[in-house]
């Protein structure tokens, strides 16, 4: 039986030290019950016979040494059922949203195992997200982690949003769902995610965990877990293909700072754990297919780079972890153009395994590898045309210029509601390549400029289709 | 069992993955089962009466008070038939296996058998009754795949043999029983972080061939050998000591100034002679020095560590449109606006017209951070190649480059990595330590369908796959380079070659951090402990080539890969492992670029073991063959130094001789060198074969420079039609008739054009 004791000796930061009377297990969930009858919930981080260590979720105010400690005997475990598709929880997995209390098929502990790597399917099956330049140039595939590195300021929200109302993997539609972890967002942006999912009906087949801004930081801690429990129950439990969002990882390291430096423990680079890597990866390495098992977990957690430095430890770790990333750009974003994604920048590792006949076209590996060159020499145009001028350039650099704002206008920039098809998106990068010489095109096999290039003239010259 | 293996403690303390435990009293890296769901755990400290246990899973619900079994010994490896094949993780489970019994999930405290007990072997003895044997000798054998199992005696058992005979025996059951009593089977435990012993160890003088012309000829690594292969390893990266630094606060100094400062206050520093035997100091700023760097998209703050002062022969002076200057060493980068991008190019390939980034007059003083808008590149005048002198250099970690030199960018280092998996021993082992989950699935799916290109049989039933991946457990990625080794020791007893793949050491020593920083241990540089370095060695000290104690040679060849976090190739897993290993293969992003493959940079690699090997070539493959090489890579040298006059003046203006040899360069590396994996016959070349191409270009080249001599034009020799043959060579079928005649033909045309 749970028992309660009079016994805090000290608090330090979010921590409290107390005298137990029996054996405490280690990350024990607690509850602090103050003297006007408020409880404070935590979790044991280290436990002695002499004494116990809890981290509280919430802040130490108004706890004095009269506050009574109960120990739940059990670890933190999240209530896993289908029916929290539709709900809003809290960063500790509690219903927020007055709706029935969920009845759970099953606890599971949040930290969750480790994949057995020979278990693991590679990861291979399109996603179609409906933007284009994610679907032509960054493709994201099932089971991948593909993070969004952002800054203050843009529209990484959106793009979030986007891909959580449209994602379907390529012939297979309507068995996806989307589990959303906020971490230390703010009540506007969690409304913003809720109204939205609510506007579009998207809520049906989501479940959003919400940490915000002034809960305590340590929640955070949890709520990638819980979230990323309940991920894996909808996936390898009920057979769906769950794409899981985390937003801002940048949120949850600091918490991970701000309780590393309360322990006492020796800090790394910028003052973040050493073991932050090994922490990072058992959240991103939650993700992927197994073998013989019908669902997948792709994540996709948004973080932004403090001062757009991405040599900054979280994006730095994240990179090595992730497959990939999605870079956010703030001249494309002051430029006017939506979702400003830097495909210079960015980059799926997975792409490869994800594309061509069978999956998306054969010629999309010729295509984009065309389009990336293209765009690539008309940016670098661009920056030399500021310096000499665009008469300076030739006839065919200036066509590369064009490409570059062709590309950004007409592939990379698209309507928030907007949902290109794969055909779409791969007809317009060929539109666009079609304008420049076609002895320029040396990245795409010959079969294939007589097969599509052609085809997009015959489109152009038809003004309908404009 | 009895003593030690039955002692039972508790648990009095539980923080993380660190358990302490009392009323037992183990050995210092005793295995000890943790708690009712025994978990397994291994003791790092001993302290008074109390012990620290690192645990290898999850400890979450452990309580104090729990029961911690000892086992009396320390973390072993089973060592038997039937390892080959296998894929485990860092502390030697069978993924396979696991799966099939507890699911996809790597859950606490489940076990299973690290090679299937049920198996039965025909075993046929090596001795019989009335033979004394003792540890190591080959007792019987068993066919393990197509290798010869060699069952020995295990540790501690030596006398007369009083019954042993062939039949079919599981790995567990008694194969052998000696005069006094004492029995053995074809298994054995074996103590992971402890060496195997063995006679003695043998100078490592045969290569280790990989068929891949490169590495074989140009940077062999011996059999019982050591290699790394970190990304795009740093080349010579210095500048002249005029050369102005451009602060953070906006304030320009002269490098030389900076240098002279920082020996008068700083905290340390480091004499040492360079390759050349020439000085070179290197000084640890006092406090960091805020200078500005270039991050890819923007000019950011960041901070030097050190100066550096040494010696060139040459530097390269480029003058630019605006006037200005900047005088480094040849092999400098330096950032180019170029068409394709921005790029990075060395000093000496620097051309007039070119355009250099640069920082503009208008921002030069601007304190804050910059953006990729207002950058702008500087258009090169003239470059001049000039004699050398003393140079000077900062390192910066991360960025590796600074603001300077009015307004462009210096750069010392790049990094990407790669790793390469051919070679002709007996075994393979290949652990993947902290690695990504999916791609280490790519590893899993695709090693067991690969081809060994000599035997024609699949690759994985002489490879044993270790995987543990970047959130399995820690303390078990930190055991399973050990795993790895002991596993790898096994096969080396048995007299066999066998060849270890790190990948990557940098997670490695990540865990090793992690780990001393939970048990409050004093870091060391970067956080890592102190006996980081102590440790590499250690571990790159247990490969090399033995007299077995059944009197049989064996070998392992130890391949580091390096994967340093940000790219900085100055920290110390990098640095630590380059001090150690005796072969560096250089990965260059450059050549990878340029479809060079493999991209192997012949100028920065290297290996030391040439000179202990040329006797193996000399003997085994042609007397001619140490001349060779040291032609090949003489002309290769010379090639580059070349390249940079050429960049000034143009090849038509340089003699006829030194044109030719640029010729014969080319040939080198686009014949030679360069290697195609997907093609069924350049895939792997045999060693003769290597030695008989490389021959016949040599004799090309010296006929080609008699001709030259008596005045044949160079167009003529490039038209020749032994020269398209050579150039087709190596995806001929028929290549080694190809090569007998082809001197002969040569002779023949070169004799024909000099009438």
């Amino acid at each position: 039986m749970p028992m309660e004791y009079r016994a805090i000796t000290q608090v330090t930061g979010p921590l409290v030290f107390v005298r137990p009377v029996q054996a405490v297990a280690y990350n024990e969930l607690v509850a602090v019950r103050l003297g006007d009858g408020r409880i404070k919930r935590g979790q044991v981080l280290e436990t002695s016979e002499e004494t116990v260590v809890v981290q509280l979720f919430e802040e130490t105010s108004g706890i004095d040494v009269r506050a009574t400690v109960r120990f739940l005997g059990e670890t933190m475990k999240m209530p896993v059922s289908r029916e929290v598709l539709g709900r809003v929880l809290s960063g500790a997995g509690e219903p927020i949203d007055e709706g029935p209390p969920i009845i759970p098929d099953e606890r599971r502990d949040i930290n969750g195992s480790a994949i057995n790597p020979w278990a693991r399917e590679n990861p291979e099956e399109f996603i179609e997200t409906g933007i284009s330049a994610i679907d032509g140039m960054n493709t994201l595939v099932r089971g991948q982690k593909l993070p969004i590195f952002s800054g203050a300021g843009l529209p990484h929200d959106d793009i979030a949003l986007q891909i959580a109302r449209q994602a379907n993997v390529f012939g297979r539609k309507g068995e996806f769902a989307v589990v959303f972890a906020g971490m230390g967002i703010t009540s506007e942006e969690a409304e913003y995610f809720i109204d939205d999912f609510q506007r579009t009906g998207a809520i049906d087949r989501s479940v959003v965990f919400l940490n915000l801004g002034d809960d305590p930081a340590v929640e955070r801690l949890i709520t990638p877990r819980v979230a990323l429990t309940t991920a894996e129950y909808l996936a390898f439990s009920a057979g769906l293909q769950v794409l899981v969002i985390l937003t801002d990882m940048t949120n949850y390291c600091e918490a991970l700072r701000q309780v590393s430096a309360a322990r006492g423990e020796v800090p790394g680079r910028r003052g973040y754990p050493g073991y932050m890597y090994t922490d990072l990866a058992s959240l991103y390495e939650r993700a992927g297919r197994i073998k013989g098992n019908g669902g997948s977990i792709t994540q996709i957690p948004i973080l932004s780079m403090p001062g757009d430095d991405i040599t900054h430890p979280v994006p730095d770790l994240t990179g090595y972890i992730t497959e990939g990333q999605i870079v956010a750009d703030r001249g494309l974003h002051m430029a006017g153009v939506y979702p400003p994604i830097d495909v210079r920048r960015s980059l799926s590792r997975q792409m490869s395994q994800g594309i061509g006949e069978g999956r998306t076209r054969e010629d999309h590996k010729a295509i984009s590898d065309q389009c990336f060159a293209a765009y690539a020499r008309g940016r670098d145009l661009r920056g030399l045309m500021s310096i000499v001028g665009k008469e300076a350039l030739s006839a065919k650099d200036r066509k590369y210029l064009e490409f570059a704002d062709v590309f950004e206008r007409e592939i990379i920039s698209q309507g928030k509601e907007e949902r290109r098809t794969i055909d779409d998106t791969l007809g317009r990068m060929w539109k666009a390549v079609s304008a420049l010489p076609v002895e320029e095109l040396t990245r795409i096999d010959e079969k294939y400029i007589k097969k599509y290039h052609s085809s997009v003239r015959a489109e152009v010259k038809n003004p309908g289709q404009h | 069992m009895a003593g030690k293996g039955d002692e039972r403690g508790k648990i009095t303390k539980v923080a993380g993955p660190a358990v302490t435990v009392s009323g037992m009293s183990p050995g210092m890296y005793d295995v000890v089962y943790v708690g009712e769901e025994r978990l397994m755990g291994e003791v790092i400290r001993l302290i008074g009466g109390k012990a620290v246990v690192q645990v290898y899973e999850d400890t979450a619900g452990l309580k104090p008070g729990e029961i911690v079994a000892g086992t009396g010994k320390p973390l072993t490896v089973k060592l038997g038939p039937g390892l080959l094949g296998s894929i485990y993780d860092g502390i030697q489970r069978p993924l396979q296996v696991m799966r099939e019994q507890h699911g996809d999930f790597i859950g606490r405290g489940i076990t299973a058998d690290a090679i299937d007990r049920k198996r039965k072997w025909e075993f046929r003895p090596a001795v019989k009754k009335g033979d004394s044997i003792g540890q190591g000798q080959t007792a019987g054998t068993v066919q393990e795949g197509r290798l010869e199992h060699r069952v020995m005696v295990p540790p501690g058992i030596r006398g007369t043999v009083r019954n042993i005979s062939d039949g079919s025996y599981t790995t567990d059951e008694p194969v052998c029983e000696l005069e006094d009593g004492s029995v053995f089977s074809m298994s054995h435990e074996w103590p992971v972080r402890h060496g195997r012993p063995y006679v003695r160890k043998r100078r490592p003088d045969v290569p280790m061939i990989t068929g891949q012309r490169v590495i074989d000829t140009l940077f062999p690594i011996a059999k019982g050998g050591t290699g790394s292969i970190p990304g795009g390893f740093g080349t010579g990266k210095c500048v002249s000591g005029d050369t102005a630094v451009l602060l953070s606060d906006g304030r320009e100094r002269a490098l030389d100034e900076i240098f002279e400062d920082a020996l008068s206050s700083g905290k340390s520093r480091c004499e040492s002679v360079d390759r050349f035997g020439r000085k070179e100091v290197t000084v640890d700023f006092d406090k960091p020095l805020k200078v500005r760097s270039f991050n890819g998209y923007g000019v950011v703050e960041s901070f030097a560590k050190s100066a550096y002062r040494g010696q060139t022969s040459s530097k390269v002076e480029i003058t630019f449109e605006d006037g200005s200057s900047v005088q480094t060493t040849p092999v400098h980068r330096l950032h180019l606006l170029t068409r394709g991008g921005i790029s990075q190019a060395h000093a000496w390939r620097v051309r007039k017209g070119d355009r250099v980034l640069s920082l503009p007059g208008e921002v030069w003083g601007h304190a804050g951070r910059i953006g990729f808008q207002e950058i702008g590149a500087k258009a090169v005048r003239s470059v001049r190649l000039k004699p050398g002198g003393t140079v000077f250099d900062l390192t910066i970690p991360i960025h590796h480059n600074f603001a300077g030199g009015d307004g462009i960018f210096l750069h010392n280092t790049v990094t990407q990595q790669q790793l390469a998996k051919w070679s002709d021993v007996d075994v393979v082992i290949y652990v993947g330590c902290g690695e990504r989950g999916n791609e280490m699935t790519e590893v899993l799916t695709t090693f067991p369908f690969l081809e060994d290109p000599r035997t024609k049989s699949p690759i994985m039933g002489r490879t044993v796959l270790i995987a543990n991946t970047s959130n399995m457990p820690i303390a078990a990625r930190e055991a399973s380079v050990y795993t790895g080794m002991a596993l790898g020791e096994f096969y080396r007893d048995m007299g066999y070659d066998v060849s270890l793949m790190a990948d990557s050491t940098s997670r490695w020593a990540e865990a090793m951090r992690e780990i001393s920083s939970r048990m409050e241990e004093m870091p060391g540089e970067e956080g890592f402990p102190a006996y980081l370095s102590a440790r590499l060695s250690d571990f790159y000290e247990r490969a090399g080539k033995v007299e077995t104690l059944s009197g049989r040679t064996g070998s392992i060849t130890v391949i580091g890969a390096v994967s340093p976090s940000g790219g900085d190739l100055s920290e110390p897993v990098t640095q630590n492992t380059l001090r150690i290993t005796k072969t560096l293969w250089a990965l260059d992003s450059k050549l990878r670029e340029r479809r060079h493959f493999p991209a192997i940079n012949w100028l920065t690699s290297y290996s030391l073991y040439t000179a202990q090997l040329d006797q193996w070539y000399s003997e085994k493959i042609d007397p001619d063959f140490p001349e060779i090489r040291r032609w090949a890579l003489t002309t290769l040298k010379k090639e580059a130094e070349l390249q940079g006059i050429v960049q000034l003046v143009g090849s038509d203006a340089l003699p006829v001789e030194q044109q030719l040899l640029l010729e014969i360069a080319s040939m080198l590396r686009e014949f030679f060198l360069q290697q195609s994996a997907f093609h069924p016959v350049d895939t792997y070349s045999p060693m003769q074969r290597q030695f008989m191409f490389l021959s016949r270009l040599k004799h090309f080249a010296d006929l080609a420079e008699t001709a030259v001599g008596k005045g044949v034009s160079l167009e003529k020799l490039s038209s020749m039609s032994c020269r398209n043959r050579l150039a087709k060579l190596k995806f001929s079928e028929k290549m080694d008739e190809e090569l007998s005649n082809l001197q002969e033909t040569m002779d023949g045309e070169f004799a024909e054009m000099e009438v």
